[in-house]
């Protein structure tokens, strides 16, 4: 009994979830406005009025929470405010607002299709929506339709010739293949953990970063079936200081929250001929968990910090990076570093790559053809907090730069920057409870603050939005498993994989410790602890009927208390708020008690396990070797039942 | 293999003389000073400095300004690039080594006397044979002109035996223009018995230059026909700190540095090479010693190589092409006066 009542309790978190497959279509209906085929019993998605529409910017098929279009000579920009529920509508020649339209949902991205219909992903549910803009831009976008997609839609990107819409959803890990005119899902890719940015190539081919794991994967459009390619985006260090063992050593990676491509010529004054996607992201360092570290984190000896910014380059054609070097040729840090990128686009004309950052916020204009750009930054500007999309205007060699956290647009003129920079704010409307905790949630996403830590990092840095950076960290006590907060937090108490601490701001006072941070005061830990309390977890995915059978059976074992899950994880927060000893697996230096974890949203969390040791739910509970329970000696079935159970959580 | 510590070394330059202890690259290097924030560009924001509040707090009622404490040190100084057509660079090959072509090692009473027989300015490689993966761990380089070296000096002489790998690669004042540069290179074995490295492959030709008077390339096949297998050299100023990419294992046969820095960067379909190095304003103006026929005798740099002038090359061979930039970034705290005449170089060749 003992035994797998461990066993349940060292649920990590669940990854690699399984996609919804492509819904069967009915005979789809012609729709007499359009002219298109809208599937049976689904709302068309066509325009209902006749006049022309704002048109997008050329070559623009790359959704972001802030795109550009021009109405005549004017050029107007769609801002995807998830605060407010809404898209604001602004002239950015006028350097104002027009409108703004409320949504349903938290927009995350938009994208303008060719006939000037938008797109927004509402990344709060599992649904996007398919708006039309009045004539009028001062009026609110109409609303045509919604489509279902799997949980937590977040990027958009069309292909080359509008046939196709592509939507990542972050929590259910799929890519989304649309019609793009019917907006009928043809296909839906399973994907590693966290799909976030995506664009689609000349070729058709998707390329979608992922907020976790340095990797990259590659979809082709064209093919029914084929499986996604997966590219390595793990770097190895280079510095004159670093010792031969940290430089074989393969890094990890995070903060992987969008990707762009830049064309250039093969040779100096050439036509564009070569093509590569750019990746801005984190390259991380956790140690060995094999041996303990010294300390939790740190500034490093060798000038390559533990996370450091990397904008990872990889060959289309080869797929694979084009180097995977990080290098440093100093023993110090730079301070202001980029290490929460978060929106990234091209400016062909300059070679540029602009790449926003929380944490400092800040647009980076980088040369898009360095091999890593963030090694050849060319120009820096700062913005209003939270930085979360930047579009660019070729023609006018403007940069638009919407910052969530702060509520407006900056309109940055690349080419005269010292002087033209201009803020707009917007009719920022933040949900209620939101705002009740603003000064928390900046305090959360801020980076290279003294207080919080001694090497730059701040709480986002490991807890993406909340969420985790599925690393598994070398540490004194030996191998830790980065948590997920959001959703998680509230009736979890004691925190910590020790648990010994009884309050949410005792344990982060002591997380910016161990990062060599200076302390924050009490009011502040208080603001953060109610971010963290407020946070919300991951939007359900739409439950599939055999699913939910398989997850009933599965409810029947976690509860049964023969199988002693429920005797730790119990209760709506699945803990029983204790610390339990483990002793099997571990080695000398580390502790063997730890505080059982909530399973909420245990899905999307893998690896599992304090020390991450099982990549998947299925090999957690067929280890026979695990001291915690019997799970392994379970039939199969009754495993997938239970695996499946853990997964509605 | 990571190569042994510095240890001292004595090289005797000027035709192959110089003596002295390490100046330079000891592992005894204090603590890195952290500068004083950089003064902000005027696209910068003041909270640079620690106590300034932040300029845009939350606009949400009840939230307050958040206090400034961002870290203090320097920002990354802004680069600017220059792409380089490595198709336009010379070529040349291996081939046939003059008979005189080598060098040799003498221990001296406090140190040892390194003697290189064309070259003024040369570095000297010797490593062990190669391992069952291929690997030749260098044992120990060192510099004629100055007194940079790296690794134990062999023991060897009368009663030694046996030979390592050697290699070598310089250029003198002689014909160095701000166009070109004569380069030669050797590969040979190096005698335990006798202290003396013998050529068995020798190419000599004149690089060209890529920031004029300051960075040079070369390219350099195994045979002349061989067009998709080469190594692109590049020669510049002493920089003293350099990470390149590559296998680490063999860290030298990619980048070393002593009175110049030589950068080498193997080019195959696929292949691609980066580094990132630190040249100080003593390294610009010990290269113009060089060019002016004198040593790196006596030479001694800052031990604050991250205020330097940060360099970042970048080399890769996409698809049937090989593209390639080099990047000068100087951190805001540096006087730019030093290195007016690289940057003023840079410039031109931009254009």
């Amino acid at each position: 009994m003992r035994r797998w009542i461990v066993a349940c309790l060292l649920l990590g978190a669940c990854g690699g979830a399984p996609s919804a497959p492509a819904p069967r279509l009915p005979a789809p209906r012609v729709d007499a406005a359009a002219g298109v085929a809208a599937p049976a019993g689904l709302p068309s998605c066509a325009r209902r009025g006749q006049q022309p529409l704002p048109a997008r910017l050329a070559a623009a098929r790359q959704g972001s929470a802030v795109v550009l279009a021009r109405e005549g000579s004017r050029l107007l920009a769609y801002v995807a405010d998830a605060d407010s529920h809404s898209v604001h509508t602004v002239s950015i020649d006028d350097r104002r607002e027009l409108g703004h339209t409320r949504l349903g949902g938290s927009p995350r991205q938009l994208l303008v299709l060719a006939d000037g219909r938008v797109v927004a992903t509402l990344s709060d549910g599992a649904r996007l929506a398919v708006l039309e803009p009045d004539p009028d831009p001062t009026r609110p976008l109409a609303t045509l339709c919604e489509r279902d997609v799997p949980a937590e839609p977040w990027g958009l990107a069309l292909s080359p010739d509008d046939g196709r819409l592509v939507v990542t959803s972050a929590w259910a890990g799929t890519l989304s293949i649309l019609d793009a005119a019917t907006f009928a899902t043809r296909r839906v890719v399973p994907l590693a953990r966290d799909p976030r940015g995506v664009l689609v190539d000349e070729g058709g081919v998707a390329y979608v970063s992922h907020l976790v794991g340095a990797r990259m994967s590659m979809v082709d459009l064209a093919s029914a079936d084929a499986a996604p390619e997966v590219v390595d985006l793990a770097a190895r260090k280079s510095s004159p200081r670093a010792q031969l063992a940290d430089m074989v050593a393969r890094r990890t990676g995070s903060q992987g929250y969008a990707l762009a491509s830049v064309s250039m010529p093969a040779r100096v004054g050439g036509e564009a001929s070569l093509r590569r996607v750019l990746l801005p992201m984190v390259s991380v360092d956790p140690g060995d968990p094999g041996r303990p570290s010294s300390v939790y984190y740190g500034p490093p000896f060798d000038g390559v910090p533990k996370e450091a910014p990397m904008v990872s380059v990889v060959d289309p054609e080869r797929k694979e990076m084009v180097t995977p070097y990080l290098l440093a040729a100093t023993e110090t840090t730079f301070a202001r570093e980029c290490l929460l990128p978060r929106a990234a686009a091209v400016r062909d004309r300059t070679r540029s790559l602009l790449v926003t950052c929380f944490g400092i916020d800040a647009l980076l204009e980088l040369d898009a053809w360095a091999l890593d750009p963030f090694r050849a930054e060319r120009k820096r500007f700062d913005v209003p907090p939270g930085p979360e999309g930047v579009a660019v205007d070729e023609t006018s060699g403007r940069a638009v730069v919407f910052s969530q956290l702060g509520g407006a647009l900056t309109v940055i003129d690349l080419d005269h920057a010292a002087t033209r920079k201009a803020t707009i704010d917007l009719d920022y409307r933040p949900d209620p409870k939101l705002a009740a905790v603003a000064r928390g949630r900046q305090l959360f996403y801020r980076t290279d603050d003294v207080r919080i830590s001694g090497d730059g990092l701040g709480c986002s840095s490991c807890h993406q939005d909340g969420r985790d950076d599925a690393i598994t960290w070398a540490t004194p006590l030996g191998a830790r498993q980065t948590l997920m907060l959001a959703g998680r937090v509230a009736d979890t108490q004691p925190y910590g994989w020790e648990g010994d601490r009884a309050t949410l701001a005792d344990y982060i006072g002591n997380t910016v410790t161990r990062l060599g941070g200076k302390g924050l005061a009490q009011p502040e830990l208080e603001s953060l602890s109610a971010f963290l309390l407020a946070l919300e977890g991951p939007p359900a995915p739409p439950a599939r009927a055999s699913d939910a059978a398989l997850a009933r059976r599965g409810r029947a074992l976690f509860e049964d208390p023969a199988q002693g899950c429920v005797t730790c994880h119990a209760g709506s927060a699945s803990t029983d708020a204790a610390v339990h000893n483990l002793t099997q697996g571990s080695l000398g230096f580390q502790s063997t008690t730890f505080d059982t974890p909530s399973l909420r949203f245990v899905r999307g969390t893998a690896p599992y396990f304090h020390d991450g040791r099982y990549p998947t739910l299925e090999e957690l509970l067929a280890d026979d070797k695990s001291t915690m329970g019997h799970s392994a000696s379970l039939p199969e079935g009754e495993r997938a039942a239970l695996a499946a159970y853990l997964r509605s959580l | 293999m990571r190569p042994a510590p510095w240890v001292a070394a004595l090289a005797l330059g000027g035709l192959g003389l110089a003596c002295g202890t390490p100046a330079a690259r000891l592992p005894a290097r204090p603590p890195a000073v952290v500068t004083p924030p950089a003064p902000p560009a005027p696209d910068e924001e003041a909270s640079a400095k620690p106590g300034v509040p932040l300029p845009e707090p939350p606009r949400v009622a009840g939230a307050r300004a958040l206090e400034g404490f961002l870290a203090t040190g320097a920002s990354r100084p802004h680069a600017r690039s220059l792409d380089f057509d490595v198709e336009a660079l010379p070529v040349a090959a291996w081939g046939e080594p003059p008979g005189s072509a080598g060098f040799s090692i003498a221990p001296v009473p406090d140190g040892y006397r390194l003697l290189v027989s064309d070259a003024v300015f040369a570095e000297v490689l010797l490593a062990t044979m190669p391992a069952h993966d291929g690997t030749a761990p260098v044992a120990f380089t060192a510099f004629t002109g100055g007194t940079f070296s790296q690794g134990a000096p062999p023991v060897c002489g009368p009663g030694h035996a046996g030979t390592l790998l050697a290699r070598w690669a310089g250029f003198a004042p002689r014909g160095w223009t701000d166009r070109g540069l004569e380069v030669q290179m050797a590969d040979g074995d190096f005698s335990l018995a006798a202290c003396r490295a013998v050529a068995k492959a020798y190419v000599t030709a004149r690089a060209a230059a890529i920031v004029p008077g300051f960075v040079y390339g070369l390219r350099v096949r195994q045979d002349e026909s061989n067009a998709g297998d080469e190594t692109l050299y590049l020669l510049m100023p002493r920089a003293p700190m350099v990470a390149a990419s590559g296998d680490p294992t063999t860290p030298l046969s990619v980048a070393n540095s002593g009175v110049f820095t030589r950068l080498s960067f193997h080019l195959h379909p696929g292949a691609s090479g980066a580094a990132s190095l630190r040249i100080s304003a003593a390294s610009l103006a010990l290269w113009s010693r060089l060019r002016a026929g004198g040593s790196g005798w006596g030479f001694a740099d800052r031990a604050e190589p991250h205020d330097d002038l940060l360099v970042g090359v970048d080399v890769a061979w996409q698809g049937d092409d090989k593209v390639a930039s080099i990047s000068f970034a100087l951190p805001k705290t540096r006087d730019a006066g030093a290195y007016s005449g690289l940057l003023a170089a840079v410039d031109r060749a931009s254009r």
